[in-house]
C-alpha cells in the first residue's frame, strides 16, 4: 500500500515536472520569437520561467530521492563490514528524512506569518508565499519518499535485490 | 569548528552531497546561536535559484540529452578519427578531440564523463589500451566540458558575479584549447600506455557521412554566433540551440521519436534538479556564513597573505582545490565568489579572467578523492576502484593543473578574445 502510494506520488510529480520543464522550454523559445521576430517581448516570460524552474527543480529533487539517485561519497563502505555499511546507509537515510522535515517545519513557521502573504511577484502579481508553499509541499513529498525508503530498507531485514544505494 | 566536524563526518558517512549544505547551515546556526535564521531557510534556498541566468542550465542540458539520443558520441568520434585517428595512439587522441567537441555541446563535466566512459572506454579497451589509462584519460578530458562554451560553471559564476555570461563563454575558448593541447602532449608522452599496433576503426568516409557526422558542430556555432553578435542572451541561445538540436535529431538523423519524449525530459529534470537544487542549498549556506561574517575573516586572511594578483590567484586556487576535494564544485563557487570577487577586484584582476581561473580550478575537485564525483561516475561505468581511476587520471590531472598555472600567468588567454569581440 505504502509502495503503491509512493509510486503514484512519483508518477504525479514526474507528470508535473515534465509539464513544468516543457512549458519552460516552450516559453523561452516563444520569448525569442516574440522579442526578435514580432518585436513584442512577453513581459511575464522570465518570471513564469523561474517559477517553472523552481517547480521542476524541487519535483526533480523529490524524484531523485524516490529513485535513490542522490550522489553521495561511499568512502566509508571501503572499511566497514557489509552489515555495518547497511546500518550506516540507513542512518544517512534517516538523516535525509530529518533534514527534509526540518525544512518543511521551517517553511511552515515562515508561511504562518500573515504579512509574508502580502509580498507579490513583479509581473503576474502572484503572492510569493504561494511559490514557497509549493516548494514546501514538494519537500513534504520528498520526505514521504524518503520515509518509505527508510521503512523498505531497514537494515535488520535481508536486503532486497536491486536495492538502491 | 563543530560545523566543520559535522560536515566532514557526514560527508564521509555518505550523506547525499546535496543535503550537506543544509546540514552545515543548521549546525552553524546552532553553533552561533542564530536559530532565528531557520525560518527563512527554504525561502533563501528558493531565492538562490531565482536568477534569470540559471534558466540556461536546463536548456543546455536538454540540448545535450537530445543530441546524446541521436548518437552524438559516435558521430563526434568518427569526425575526430578522421582528423587525428592516423597517429600512433590514435584512439587516445580521438578521445581528447571527441571530448573537446562534446564539451561544446554538453557543457557539464559530469554528464560528459558519464557518457564518454560508457562509450569511449570500451572502444579503447577493445583496441588494446590499458583500462586504467583509458578511463583516466576519459575522466580528465571530461573536464573540458565546463571550460569550452557553453558551460554551466560559467553561467553560475556569471550570475553570482554579475558578469556577462556571453563574455565568460568566449573567455573559455582559448583556455579550453590550451587544456586540449596539454592533453594531446600528455598522450604523446604516455607512449608506454599506447598499443604498438592499433586496428583501424571502420569509418565510412563518403562525402555525405562526413557532413552528417560533423553537423552537431552547428549547435555550438549557433550559440557562439548568437551571444557574440549580441542578438541573443545565453539563455535565449540555449532555447534556439534546443530548436536546432530537435530539428537535427528529428528531421536529419531521425533518431528521436515521440516515445523518447518523456525519458529525455525526465533525464533533463533529474540532471538539472541536482545542479539547481544544489545552487539553492549552497546559497543558503553562503547566506548563513555571510550573516556571521565568515567571508570578511577569510577575505582578511587572504588579503594579508597575498602580495600581488598572481600570488592571490594561486592562493585562491589552493583554497578552491582544497574545498573542491570535499564540496561539490558548484557549492564551492557559490560560497566563495561573493567573498573573493571584491578582493580580486582590489588586486586589479579582471572579473572575467577570475571567473575562468575559478571555473578551471573548481574542476580539479571533480576528479580528486575523496569526493571527486567524476571518479565515482567512472567507477560506476568501468568497475575500476577509486584509486585505479585516480591513478589513470593523474598524469592528465598534472597537465590540467599546469594549464591552470599558464592561464593564471597569462591573463590574456582569457581576456583577449572577449576584448577584441567587444564583450
Amino acid at each position: 500500500m505504502l509502495s503503491k502510494l509512493d509510486r503514484w506520488l512519483a508518477r504525479f510529480e514526474l507528470g508535473l515536472a515534465v509539464c513544468a520543464m516543457t512549458s519552460l522550454v516552450v516559453l523561452l523559445i516563444a520569448q525569442v520569437i516574440f522579442r526578435y521576430l514580432l518585436q513584442s517581448p512577453l513581459f511575464f516570460a522570465e518570471e513564469v520561467a523561474l517559477l517553472l524552474l523552481a517547480i521542476a527543480t524541487f519535483c526533480g529533487l523529490s524524484l531523485l530521492v524516490f529513485e535513490g539517485k542522490l550522489i553521495s561519497v561511499t568512502f566509508a563502505a571501503l572499511w566497514l563490514s557489509k552489515k555495518a555499511d547497511r546500518w550506516l546507509r540507513w542512518a544517512m537515510q534517516i538523516m535525509v528524512l530529518a533534514l527534509a522535515l526540518s525544512l518543511v517545519v521551517f517553511a511552515w513557521r515562515y508561511l504562518s506569518v500573515p504579512w509574508v502573504w502580502n509580498e507579490r511577484s513583479a509581473t503576474i502579481n502572484l503572492p510569493r508565499a504561494l511559490i514557497y508553499a509549493a516548494v514546501a509541499l514538494e519537500m513534504v513529498f520528498l520526505a514521504f519518499h524518503q520515509a518509505v525508503r527508510c521503512v523498505q530498507h531497514v537494515p535488520w531485514q535481508p536486503e532486497a535485490q536491486g536495492t538502491p544505494t | 569548528m563543530i560545523t566543520l566536524a559535522t560536515f566532514f563526518v557526514f560527508l564521509l558517512a555518505g550523506l547525499p552531497i546535496i543535503f550537506l549544505p543544509i546540514l552545515a547551515s543548521i549546525s552553524f546556526a546552532f553553533e552561533r546561536d542564530a536559530v532565528v535564521l531557520f525560518e527563512t531557510f527554504l525561502v533563501q534556498s528558493v531565492k538562490g535559484i531565482e536568477a534569470t541566468g540559471f534558466l540556461a542550465i536546463p536548456l543546455y542540458m536538454l540540448v545535450g540529452e537530445i543530441m546524446n539520443r541521436g548518437g552524438i558520441t559516435e558521430r563526434l568520434m568518427r569526425t575526430s578519427f578522421r582528423i587525428v585517428g592516423g597517429f600512433r595512439g590514435g584512439l587516445a587522441y580521438v578521445n581528447v578531440l571527441t571530448n573537446a567537441f562534446a564539451a561544446a555541446i554538453l557543457g557539464s563535466a559530469t554528464a560528459q564523463i558519464a557518457i564518454m566512459t560508457r562509450s569511449v572506454v570500451p572502444e579503447m579497451e577493445r583496441h588494446g589500451y590499458d583500462k586504467r589509462f583509458a578511463t583516466g584519460l576519459t575522466v580528465a578530458t571530461g573536464l573540458l566540458g565546463p571550460i569550452i562554451p557553453p558551460s554551466m560553471l560559467m553561467i553560475i559564476y556569471g550570475v553570482l558575479a554579475y558578469q556577462s555570461v556571453a563574455a565568460l563563454f568566449i573567455a573559455g575558448i582559448l583556455p579550453g584549447l590550451l587544456v586540449t593541447l596539454f592533453f594531446f602532449v600528455t598522450v604523446g608522452l604516455s607512449r608506454k600506455q599506447l598499443p604498438a599496433v592499433e586496428t583501424p576503426t571502420e569509418t565510412a568516409s563518403t562525402g555525405s557521412s562526413v557532413v552528417l557526422d560533423a553537423l552537431p558542430v552547428v549547435i555550438p556555432a549557433t550559440i557562439i554566433a548568437g551571444v557574440v553578435s549580441g542578438v541573443m542572451t545565453p539563455t535565449e541561445a540555449g532555447a534556439i540551440a534546443c530548436v536546432v538540436a530537435l530539428l537535427l535529431s528529428v528531421f536529419i538523423y531521425r533518431s528521436l521519436r515521440w516515445a523518447d519524449y518523456v525519458p529525455v525530459v525526465k533525464n533533463v529534470i533529474l540532471a538539472s534538479a541536482s545542479v539547481v537544487a544544489l545552487i539553492g542549498f549552497a546559497t543558503l549556506l553562503g547566506w548563513v556564513l555571510a550573516y556571521e561574517g565568515v567571508p570578511r575573516l577569510l577575505a582578511e586572511a587572504l588579503s594579508s597573505t597575498a602580495v600581488g594578483p598572481i600570488c592571490f590567484l594561486f592562493l585562491v586556487c589552493a583554497v578552491v582545490v582544497l574545498l573542491g576535494m570535499f564540496l561539490d564544485g558548484i557549492g564551492v563557487l557559490i560560497v566563495i565568489v561573493p567573498i573573493l570577487l571584491p578582493l580580486a577586484q582590489v588586486f586589479g584582476i579582471d572579473p572575467i579572467h577570475f571567473g575562468v581561473v575559478l571555473a578551471v580550478a573548481t574542476l580539479t575537485g571533480l576528479v580528486s578523492p575523496p569526493v571527486g564525483p567524476g571518479l565515482y561516475i567512472a567507477m560506476d561505468a568501468t568497475g575500476l576502484s577509486l584509486m585505479q581511476v585516480f591513478r589513470g587520471a593523474f598524469p592528465f590531472l598534472v597537465a590540467f593543473v599546469t594549464a591552470l598555472c599558464v592561464i593564471i600567468l597569462f591573463p590574456d588567454l582569457s581576456s583577449w578574445l572577449p576584448g577584441i569581440l567587444g564583450l
